[in-house]
């Protein structure tokens, strides 16, 4: 099973985002336009988050502060991108700042943290994949931090090339050859050559 | 292959819920970590108001000292004309070295009256008082008649 994508709903929206964003940035629509917002990225938003965190209870607060940030800095959005890979940006920056500060309170590099999370994963009640998903995460843990974004969006997410393009902001072409690379790796550890 | 990953169930739900309260806690928390203690500093009634004015009159103060100064300096600067036109006329072609060593360094010294010298000899009142008689006894036609002269050695440097 592929965790939820980002959904179609959410991706053809380049006439309704304009619009959404109308509402986001009228102090009389704000908070009924963010409601829709919530709703329509909450999903994507929250399993990009979860990738990176593993845990549900830490995806949770990420997923939230992301849409508090999101609700914060909305009106300096400039519209150079698009709504979604800007939200996605501040997702993927939360998560990275939270496993940061994680890692400085355990007083772990965040490799080592990053070993002991999946190795937790066993005892975690909202993870029911066996020993070999474990080692699948363990595989993308061991890729460079890169590869690992990459790898997740295009084989956990589902997220076309040019979507993750937009979001990390990198050429189509760049993100075959790491994903190329990452799949190679995964493979190489998993046995499955 | 899957992620292993799963969610509570309904965890979505109510996710909008917990995000507004969590919002209207942050926003409370940030409003209460603001110190509602005042620095206890005061400043005299309509005092930004009137500072305005006290600039203005300062500077209207100082340009007023200023416009002083230069007609201290005038004021001197004619005088030693005036008390050197007789010396000078009596003198014609006189060379330096005729020139009394003592009438070169009163001279000289009244050369070196500037506006700091000036200051220091007198309290503004005394100056102000003594400017005014000063003013009062310059004919207008000294004035012009130096003015005269500085401007012809002006020109006389012109190519």
């Amino acid at each position: 099973m592929k965790c939820n994508h980002l959904s179609k709903q959410a991706l053809n929206i380049d006439d309704d985002e304009r619009l959404l964003l109308k509402r986001l940035r009228s102090e009389s629509e704000k908070k009924r336009a963010f409601h829709q917002l919530v709703d329509l990225y909450k999903e994507p938003l929250y399993w990009h988050i979860r990738h990176m965190v593993k845990h549900h209870d830490d995806a949770d607060d990420v997923l939230q502060n992301t849409f508090i940030k999101v609700f914060r800095y909305i009106d300096d959005f400039k519209g150079n991108s698009k709504l979604y890979s800007w939200m996605y940006r501040i997702a993927t920056n939360e998560s990275k700042t939270f496993l940061t500060r994680k890692a400085k309170r355990s007083k772990l590099s965040s490799r080592e943290l990053q070993e002991r999370l999946t190795e937790s994963l066993k005892s975690d009640p909202y993870f029911e994949g066996g020993a070999i998903e474990q080692q699948l995460h363990k595989a993308v843990d061991d890729l460079p931090e890169k590869q690992q974004l990459v790898f997740r969006m295009r084989y956990f997410q589902d997220l076309k090339f040019k979507e993750i393009s937009e979001i990390l902001e990198v050429s189509v072409t760049s993100l075959k050859t790491n994903y190329h690379h990452a799949q190679k790796k995964v493979k190489k550890q998993l046995g499955v050559d | 292959m899957r992620s292993g990953f799963r969610l509570p169930d309904d965890y979505f739900d109510d996710f909008q819920q917990r995000l507004d309260k969590r919002m209207d806690e942050d926003k409370r928390s940030s409003q209460n970590n603001e110190l509602n203690v005042t620095s206890g500093y005061k400043v005299p009634t309509d005092y930004f108001d009137k500072l305005h004015i006290d600039i203005d009159e300062k500077s209207s103060f100082n340009t007023k000292k200023q416009w002083l100064a230069m007609a201290a300096i005038l004021v001197v600067m004619l005088s030693v004309g005036i008390l050197t036109r007789p010396f000078s006329s009596e003198t014609g072609n006189m060379k330096i070295s005729d020139i009394e060593e003592e009438q070169l360094e009163q001279y000289i010294k009244y050369q070196y009256m500037n506006e700091e010298v000036l200051k220091s000899y007198a309290k503004e009142q005394d100056m102000q008082f003594e400017l005014n008689k000063a003013l009062r006894t310059i004919d207008k036609k000294e004035i012009l008649t130096y003015f005269d002269d500085q401007l012809n050695d002006l020109y006389a440097y012109e190519d």
